[in-house]
């Protein structure tokens, strides 16, 4: 499932954001970024979406739950 | 013989309607000041402001309750209840819903409780406080 904060920060519409949000959390599985059942992952140069001021952004956050689920949205 | 089913869910409809009449300061101030005592103690409290509508409370790596910024509410796992009343005593007045396992499915609400909006998926029948947090972390 993927979303930005609701009302507050999307993806671009051109990314693949569902893509995105699976590898960020990969990512955060190599390089041990989870703090509890949450991670920021930063991407290298390119931004993937906008905050809720609209400043562009490169940072994906992204959510998992035991049952297997994880969600993401842009994050600063 | 087939024995019957028994539902053993904790309906927490009225803690939750209980938290979310308190509201008061906690969301803007309260909240806040929690998380400092916490920061200062020998536990760990994530809150991402602007992202987040929870905060997480961790002993070491393990997650060990999820406080909400919306109302003074926490689900909580039992074994810590102590050493956290220990560090934000009662002044919070906190509704603690307490648990064995945070990602165990042992809660329910009303099905006509729509006090809350959910992300899709969330139900209402049967849920962790894992669920809980993981339905309504995105609602800031």
């Amino acid at each position: 499932m993927v979303g930005g904060v609701q009302g507050k920060s999307i993806f671009y519409p051109t990314l693949d954001a569902e893509k995105a949000v699976l590898k960020a959390a990969q990512k955060a599985d190599e390089l041990g970024l989870w703090i509890g059942n949450k991670a920021k992952v930063t991407v290298t140069n390119t931004n993937i979406g906008t905050l809720g001021n609209g400043q562009p952004t490169n940072v994906i956050n992204v959510y998992k739950n035991s049952k297997g689920t994880i969600h993401g949205a842009p994050g600063n | 013989m087939e024995l019957p089913e028994i539902n053993t869910k904790i309906n927490v409809t009225d803690d939750l309607k209980t938290a979310l009449k308190i509201g008061d300061e906690w969301s803007y101030l309260l909240f806040f000041e929690c998380m400092e005592m916490f920061r200062e103690s020998e536990l760990s409290a994530s809150y991402w402001k602007g992202e987040d509508d929870w905060m997480t409370l961790l002993n070491g790596n393990r997650i060990i309750a999820y406080i909400w910024r919306r109302c003074p509410l926490m689900f909580v796992d039992e074994k810590s209840i102590f050493v956290i009343k220990k560090i934000i005593d009662d002044k919070y007045r906190l509704v603690s819903i307490s648990t064995s396992d945070l990602e165990r499915d042992v809660f329910k609400i009303d099905e006509d409780f729509h006090l809350i909006d959910f992300d899709s998926g969330f139900d209402k029948m049967s849920f962790s406080a894992e669920d809980f947090w993981y339905f309504t972390n995105d609602s800031v």
